[in-house]
């Protein structure tokens, strides 16, 4: 797998995808960094590649933004051709040929969410290896790391909307004051049928923990 | 020019001969290095390094046409791109005058190239513009060889 170059942009943070039933919820804080600068402190790393399929990205910036652009080209043929908007599985399988085949070249740890008429909401988290995984919840990018304790203690099956804003809210803000590649604010999304709703959590209105 | 391949690939794998470069020093009709032209052969000039770019560039072209025909391939099926390698390989026609300068309209037009401001167009070609034996390339394509 290749490494970040000097002077790359590196999007190392944390990301998340919960599915719920009848579509998902997706996070990503919004810290980008190059070294030790933070060259964008509201980043939006939650890409949207069709009308109800969104990829959080995290990795190298550049690898990201160029595979999310070829997928999204690719789900805009796939529906003018098939009629109909693709799965989220599609999408999924699309970055993860991508990813796979160029994996020597790119870093890029890619969740891929949203809700299509088949499956109702999905999750999909591609490694950076190029694997594909579909999960209840996902979560990526360096701050994850240190939730995956918290993630499996916390979620539980059938959760409801809400229910998963506030996990996916809190599990954020815990990376966050831990992870130094991780930080601003959290953007958040709600995609199910009717659309996608996307919400702003400031970064003086976190989640609060112990702070030490 | 075109392999069969259809591929993702988004920048040239590293390969074992990265960094060396076929020289343009054969002669043109024997094959061997042309000393008289070009000078003794010299094994330097081909390890020197090369910029990590150039290698890059130099297949960017031919990768991004590959990936657009795979992905037409899982779009459309395997029809969508052959027909695109069909109308490239139809208006590759061989120039009249082997070494002239010569333009190839329908090919620019199916690359994209007509609406495009490259290097090539305000710096000339810079590669074999001099040095070309006419008389022996005419030779060589109608046959008459001595």
């Amino acid at each position: 797998m290749a490494s970040l170059k000097p002077g790359e942009a590196n999007l190392g943070t944390t990301i998340m995808a919960v599915e719920f039933d009848g579509g998902v919820v997706i996070g990503a804080d919004t810290r980008t960094t190059t070294g030790s600068y933070i060259a964008n402190r509201v980043t939006d790393k939650l890409t949207e590649v069709h009308d109800r399929i969104y990829c959080c990205r995290s990795g190298s910036a550049a690898d990201t933004q160029a595979v999310a652009d070829i997928v999204h080209y690719y789900c805009q043929m796939y529906s003018v051709q098939n009629g109909e908007a693709p799965s989220v599985k599609v999408a999924a399988a699309m970055f993860q040929q991508l990813c796979y085949t160029n994996k020597d070249a790119l870093m890029a740890g890619i969740i891929v969410a949203g809700w299509d008429k088949y499956n109702a909401g999905s999750v999909y988290s591609i490694s950076l290896g190029g694997s594909m995984h579909r999960q209840g919840f996902a979560i990526g990018g360096s701050g994850s790391t240190y939730i995956y304790g918290y993630c499996d203690a916390t979620y539980r099956d059938g959760m409801t909307v809400d229910e998963c804003l506030q996990f996916t809210k809190s599990a954020i803000a815990l990376a966050m004051a831990r992870d130094g590649s991780s930080g601003g604010c959290i953007r958040l999304a709600v995609i199910t049928q009717e659309g996608v709703r996307r919400i702003f959590v400031p970064g003086n209105e976190l989640p609060t923990f112990f702070e030490g | 020019m075109s392999s069969t391949q259809h591929s993702l690939r988004l920048v040239p794998g590293s390969s074992a001969t990265d960094g060396t470069h076929a020289l343009p020093n054969s002669h043109a009709e024997y094959g061997v290095v042309d000393t008289l032209r070009y000078g003794l052969a010299s094994v330097k000039q081909q390890v020197s390094a090369h910029h990590p770019l150039e290698r890059v560039l130099a297949q960017a072209e031919d990768l991004q046409f590959q990936r657009t025909l795979a992905l037409q391939r899982t779009v459309y099926g395997l029809h969508a791109p052959l027909r695109l390698q069909k109308e490239r390989t139809l208006v590759n026609l061989k120039p009249a005058i082997p070494g002239m300068p010569s333009r190839n309209l329908a090919l620019e037009v199916l690359s994209g190239k007509d609406e495009t401001l490259d290097v090539e167009d305000f710096l000339g070609a810079q590669d074999n513009v001099e040095d070309i034996d006419f008389h022996a390339a005419m030779e060589r394509k109608l046959g008459i060889q001595l």
